[in-house]
């Protein structure tokens, strides 16, 4: 063969398996099942990794004015602000090295934020800029705990007249409600044999999408399950997904979306995926993961399946029905953008 | 004018390299058994629920690939030592890492199987942990395993009557994220080691799997030199004291993972 040909052929053949332009991919990967089946993009964000580095990437909420909210414990930037597009706009926060749990509430028209640091063992209230509010410090008036340490807050969720319930997710699993100013009210869940008792309380929610009957949603990870109560704490059911080991929940309209930070069957080994619920609570598709199948009432064991995601850790889903990833312990990448195929 | 070309060759493939499409690697298959171990058949599932994707697998231990068999129902083992190797194959997607299990089938009925104090969090089943024919899984927290720190690991494994016996096996665990390795050295004598009339049988050394990302466990066999008439074997594992350079815990110490033994 003449150098030339040769030259041209191996240009030709590089272009075969590098040149994939998107309009002209005919099987492009799509993640998910059913109605909710997404288009995933790895390199939604444009910040530059020398100036705004980030670390384990916790999670990320929408604020009043469409932006995306991204904690990390990455104390040079514990904060990230975005645009949809993934342009940074801001960043603020250096003194949140636990930073965790991240809740937006909208208090009287005005954002505020929630985070939950879980090497500080506080709940700290701020705006939307930064600006610290309040901060709840490890809750001795439940009886329950003798110093600080023994407190590693994960997440909180709001309630509609501003009750604050605090999900205990690495330290004893309760879930401690509090009123809008602070004040202890009660506190439920923790460990224990009975089914109201949970396992790793990774995450709360409120549960709106019954009008009538608002219920709280605790995670329940190590357990594979999310269990739900009334907003006084008693307990109501179980949500078993067998082999999810389910974050937050986050209620967006009719359906709730979980990152899964690893399958059960697979543990340490980057087995991510993210699950969605509809409204009865029954999985239908399950991003990078296992086609959802049913044999009763509880679904079949649900694991990884495609390995696009490492260790996600939470989800944010934002006013135009497109999804962000942010991943724990997943080399430090930035969240991913998926976008609904309809 | 070559040049030229080649030129725009390569920038035309740089510039469309950007923007090609990232291929995803497929997960390993679910690979489902009771056991490994097994007195009459042992039967294998596999799974993977993601549609246009295809299982292939071998059942005499090469590779799979897009020619092996495609996996269409539970898989029955009656014969000893059949390793199962399976891979999931899809379009636009790499394939997956090889899950595999090797079945291995009852030997001599045994008394007892001593072994020294496990770590507490991997205490295994009870006295009949390493004789129960529960076992195969490669999830160091199931508890078919017994985990150990110590140097050397000695078990002494008690026939229920003086027979004639050629070789050991032992079923090891690797599992790199969570430091266990298969030993450095395991040995087997005649007897129990503290006699002062214990001969060494056999040994083997071991090289750690650096390939996979996966937890592998895998039965492992020294045969004696000569058959022997014995009604007690010892086995001595020695820990692999320096994890190899390639790991995070490299110099420092590993831990042994095992779960059954047989005589045959």
């Amino acid at each position: 063969m003449h150098r030339k040909d040769f030259i041209i052929n191996t240009s030709l053949s590089l272009m075969g398996t590098l040149y994939v332009p998107g309009f002209m991919l005919k099987n492009e990967i799509i993640l998910g099942h059913n109605n909710k089946r997404y288009k995933i993009n790895t390199r939604w964000s444009q910040a530059d990794v020398s100036r705004n580095p980030v670390n384990d990437c916790h999670e990320m909420v929408q604020d009043s004015k469409g932006r995306i909210l991204l904690l990390t414990n990455e104390t040079k930037n514990n904060v990230l602000i975005y645009d949809k597009n993934g342009k940074l706009l801001e960043t603020w926060g250096s003194e949140y090295p636990g930073a965790h749990g991240f809740t937006l509430f909208n208090e009287n028209g005005e954002d505020v934020l929630f985070i939950c640091d879980n090497s500080r063992h506080q709940v700290i209230k701020t705006t939307i800029t930064g600006k610290v509010l309040m901060v709840l410090d490890y809750p001795k008036e439940t009886g329950m705990y003798s110093k600080a340490e023994e407190y590693v807050p994960t997440e909180t969720a709001i309630a509609p007249n501003g009750d604050i319930y605090v999900a205990d997710g690495y330290g004893k699993d309760f879930v401690i409600q509090y009123d809008a100013r602070g004040k202890y009210i009660r506190h439920f869940c923790g460990r224990g044999t009975e089914e109201k008792h949970v396992l790793n309380a990774h995450g709360v929610c409120l549960d709106h999408r019954d009008k009538n009957n608002p219920c709280l949603i605790v995670t329940s990870r190590q357990q594979n399950s999310f269990k739900r109560y009334s907003l006084a704490g008693d307990y109501l059911s179980t949500v078993a997904l067998p082999g999810a080991w389910v974050c937050r929940p986050v209620i967006k309209d009719a359906y709730l979306y979980a990152a899964v930070l690893q399958s059960n069957s697979r543990q340490g080994k980057q087995s991510g995926f993210i699950t969605i619920l509809d409204k009865t609570n029954k999985v239908v598709s399950n991003l990078a993961g296992s086609e959802p199948s049913y044999s009763g009432e509880k679904p079949d064991e649900m694991y990884q399946t495609i390995k696009a995601f490492q260790y996600p850790h939470d989800v944010c889903i934002d006013d135009e029905e497109n999804m962000y990833v942010a991943q724990w312990n997943s080399g430090k990448t930035y969240p991913y953008k998926l976008e609904p195929v309809v | 004018m070559m040049n030229k070309i080649t030129c725009l060759l390569l920038l035309i493939t740089i510039f469309f390299g950007a923007f090609a499409q990232e291929k995803f690697q497929l997960a390993p298959p679910m690979l489902k058994y009771n056991s490994v171990f097994f007195a009459d058949e042992a039967r294998v599932i596999l799974a993977f629920a993601q549609p246009g994707t295809i299982i292939h697998y071998t059942t005499h231990g090469e590779e799979p690939d897009e020619n092996s068999p495609v996996y269409l129902k539970p898989v029955i083992i009656k014969n000893n030592f059949i390793t199962i190797k399976a891979k999931v194959f899809g379009k636009n997607f790499l394939p997956s890492e090889t899950v595999q299990a090797t079945f291995v089938k009852d030997g001599l009925p045994l008394l007892k199987v001593d072994f020294p104090l496990p770590d507490a969090k991997y205490s295994g089943n009870g006295p009949n942990t390493l004789m129960d024919n529960k076992g195969g899984i490669p999830n160091y927290s199931n508890n078919t395993w017994l985990g150990f720190k110590q140097d050397t690991v000695t078990v002494t494994i008690t026939l229920t009557k003086k027979r004639e016996t050629r070789s050991i096996l032992f079923n090891l665990l690797q599992d790199k994220g969570s430091w266990i390795f298969f030993p450095y050295k395991a040995e087997a004598f005649s007897d129990d080691k503290t006699n002062a009339g214990a001969v060494k049988l056999g040994d083997l050394f071991f090289k750690p799997k650096e390939n996979t990302g996966e937890s592998i466990c895998m039965p492992y066999v020294i045969n004696f030199k000569k058959k022997i008439k014995a009604s007690t074997i010892t086995l001595q594992l020695y820990l692999l004291k320096n994890i190899p350079d390639w790991h995070p815990g490299k110099g420092q110490s590993s831990w042994i993972f095992i779960d059954e033994v047989k005589l045959y």
